[in-house]
């Protein structure tokens, strides 16, 4: 069992944010909070069984805005519409991309401290990061992504050196455009080649059907999908050609306020299992929490857990 | 040279930096029984007001409600006609940008019940004192944006939301709107899970029933791509106007001299996705290229879809930018 990043934010987290936003908070303060609320989950994930943990991104924002703020060559944008009432800024490159210092490493670090089992690194990919920003600095998009590939594989770089073994590098935006698709490919390899870390991808909302099997070719070790939000229609793309990677399995609507039953989830393993070795499969939900609140995430993790452990009983 | 500047339908919603975002706290506040169905009516109506007149002020002759009571232009239509199952889940990608939606499900026959954007058409006539432009989401793209759980045949289904969105024309006909747009992006980009190859002839076939019968002014829109893959009798459906999209549809600028002359030329010309700004020569070329193209004194320049994908501020520089490029290509001194 796994995650896929995004945990929600507790209410003091909101509030302090909301506070800092405004200058009525000390960075400081802020952080000593983020700090607490990443023991919180580190605590819930240990205590639940969770092989592989999160840190939980209490102090990032968007994912692609985080490393925006991070990167030089970014502006802040505007807010955006992402779906009904929710919205993004979405950020603007104006100039050249670099990573001036690390990114994630202490916060990875932090984490790590307070666990014995793993915890996953987490990255947002370059085409991802370049197709969710405007882009008023590059003459194409190719030489905007292969330059954030740059910066991120610096970034993956630095958290294999601290110690980390599984690093994911986030491409929700992967399968959007089909003629781009060699592009996110070789962006994504100038992150994990050579990186001495099992890396992982996590993919989602795009038109799947039609980008498979060429995401296979992603040179990662693991892909994330989302199965439960798409009812287990991909697992009929995994019928015509066969799954070759570890599959990240996405059992849980992380969209959807609904806590789903341990049977549902129960039987989402078993169809899956059906195609793919059990050892090949790492159970999440589909895609972070973040949107959920904090007692629905528990609920749905509760949930996850359960069901493994009654299709472990029947192997 | 007679230009007409237009929008194509969404506005960004957020507000100018530093203005209190009211529509976002009022519908949360809303989903949580805090305020009543027409306290959120209210500032809904103040959000209509503001995207008519920032339109207005950019010089748009022919503006639209901004999309402003939508979270999305499928789902509305969708919940107010028969047949369609809103869904809770099915959050999934509207075409390549990064925003999203929630699939509605069809799951009984599609019939038209009661005016669904009739109310808000007339608010948005009343303030804007001048026309507004009233868009629907064509059948062909609304089956390809729904999830199809009920008709065995999805001809079947199309030709029933065709008479379903045409029922709705009329109403607004009556109530007396002067423009329509059907928008069919489906027919130039591929929607995210849409399984099969592009249906011309169902969609033309559905075009045709929905305009049947309207005297107002009718216009088919196509944004995200060009009109390369559709067959030659596009410009012969029975539309009064054809909205292009030049950013995405680079192939439009070879096709468009096929315009016959009885029909006019909606140009999408400022790329609706990116920040960066146009430069008003480029612009003003631009038009007047299209007007020697199509060998045509009267034109419509709008941007090349809707505007929600930018920051508000953004959205205003480059509409404001299409004002001056319109009097520019005209020959107003700008």
């Amino acid at each position: 069992m796994t995650q896929v990043g995004s945990l929600p934010k507790p209410g003091y987290i909101l509030e302090a944010r909301a506070k800092a936003h405004r200058g009525e908070l000390p960075a400081a303060e802020l952080e000593e909070l983020e700090r607490r609320a990443t023991r919180e989950w580190i605590e819930f994930q240990d205590e639940l069984g969770v092989d592989i943990l999160v840190d939980g991104e209490m102090y990032r924002g968007d994912m692609v805005a985080y490393f925006a703020e991070h990167l030089t060559g970014f502006e802040e944008g505007g807010l955006v519409r992402a779906y009904g009432n929710r919205y993004y800024r979405k950020p603007i490159a104006t100039g050249p991309v670099a990573r001036p210092a690390p990114i994630t490493v202490d916060w990875w670090r932090y984490a790590q401290s307070l666990t014995q089992r793993p915890v996953k690194g987490m990255l947002t990919g370059p085409y991802t990061i370049c197709d969710w920003s405007f882009n008023e600095h590059y003459p194409s998009r190719e030489e905007f992504v292969l330059a954030v590939a740059e910066a991120i594989a610096e970034e993956a770089r630095a958290l294999a050196s601290a110690g980390c073994r599984y690093i994911q590098i986030d491409e929700p935006a992967v399968s959007t455009r089909m003629d781009e698709l060699d592009l996110a490919i070789r962006g994504l390899a100038v992150v994990t080649e050579g990186l001495e870390a099992t890396t992982l991808t996590h993919i989602c909302y795009g038109d799947f059907s039609r980008a498979y099997p060429k995401l296979l070719e992603l040179p990662v070790d693991v892909i994330d999908l989302e199965l439960a939000n798409s009812n287990y229609d991909l697992l009929d793309d995994f019928r015509r050609h066969p799954f070759t990677k570890v599959l990240g399995l996405g059992v849980v609507d992380s969209h959807s306020a609904r806590i789903e039953s341990v049977e549902e989830v129960a039987a989402g393993i078993r169809r899956a299992l059906e195609l793919i070795p059990a050892s090949s499969i790492q159970v999440d939900p589909d895609c972070g929490l973040k949107t959920r609140t904090v007692e629905e995430a528990k609920a749905k993790l509760r949930v996850i857990r359960q069901a493994i452990d009654v299709v472990r009983s029947e192997l | 040279m007679n230009v007409t500047a237009s929008v194509v339908g969404s506005y960004p919603k957020p507000p100018h930096e530093g203005q209190p975002f009211r529509l976002r706290s009022a519908i949360a506040a809303r989903e949580r029984g805090e305020i009543s169905a027409a306290d959120l009516e209210g500032v809904q109506d103040d959000l209509v007001e503001e995207l008519i007149r920032e339109q207005v002020g950019a010089g748009i002759d022919l503006v639209t409600d901004g999309h402003a009571r939508w979270p999305d232009a499928q789902t509305p239509l969708a919940a107010g006609l028969e047949g369609f199952t809103m869904a809770h889940d099915d959050l999934i990608r509207y075409f390549d940008n990064n925003t999203y939606y929630r699939r509605p499900h069809v799951t009984g026959p599609v019939r038209w019940r009661q005016p669904i954007t009739v109310e808000a058409w007339r608010f948005a006539s009343g303030v804007a004192a001048r026309p507004v432009k009233q868009t629907l989401t064509g059948p062909y793209s609304l089956v390809k944006l729904s999830r199809n759980e009920y008709y065995e045949d999805e001809a079947e289904l199309v030709l029933d939301v065709a008479r379903a969105l045409n029922a709705e024309a009329r109403a607004l006909e009556a109530a007396g709107a002067t423009y329509l747009q059907f928008d069919e992006p489906a027919l130039v980009a591929h929607p995210s899970a849409a399984q099969h190859p592009k249906d011309f002839g169902l969609a033309f076939e559905a075009a045709a029933v929905a305009v049947d019968g309207l005297g107002l002014t009718t216009e088919l829109r196509t944004f995200f791509g060009g009109v390369e893959e559709a067959p030659e009798d596009f410009f012969a459906l029975p539309f009064g106007v054809f909205g292009l999209d030049f950013v995405d549809g680079a192939s439009n600028w070879d096709l468009v001299a096929g315009l016959p002359l009885d029909r006019r030329l909606s140009a999408g010309l400022l790329d609706g996705r990116t920040t960066a700004l146009e430069s008003l020569d480029s612009l003003r070329d631009q038009i007047r290229r299209l007007s020697e193209l199509t060998a045509r004194e009267r034109l419509e320049v709008t941007p090349s879809c809707g505007l929600e994908y930018l920051p508000r501020d953004r959205a205003q520089r480059k509409l404001c930018r299409l004002g001056e490029a319109v009097r520019a290509a005209a020959g107003v001194a700008v």
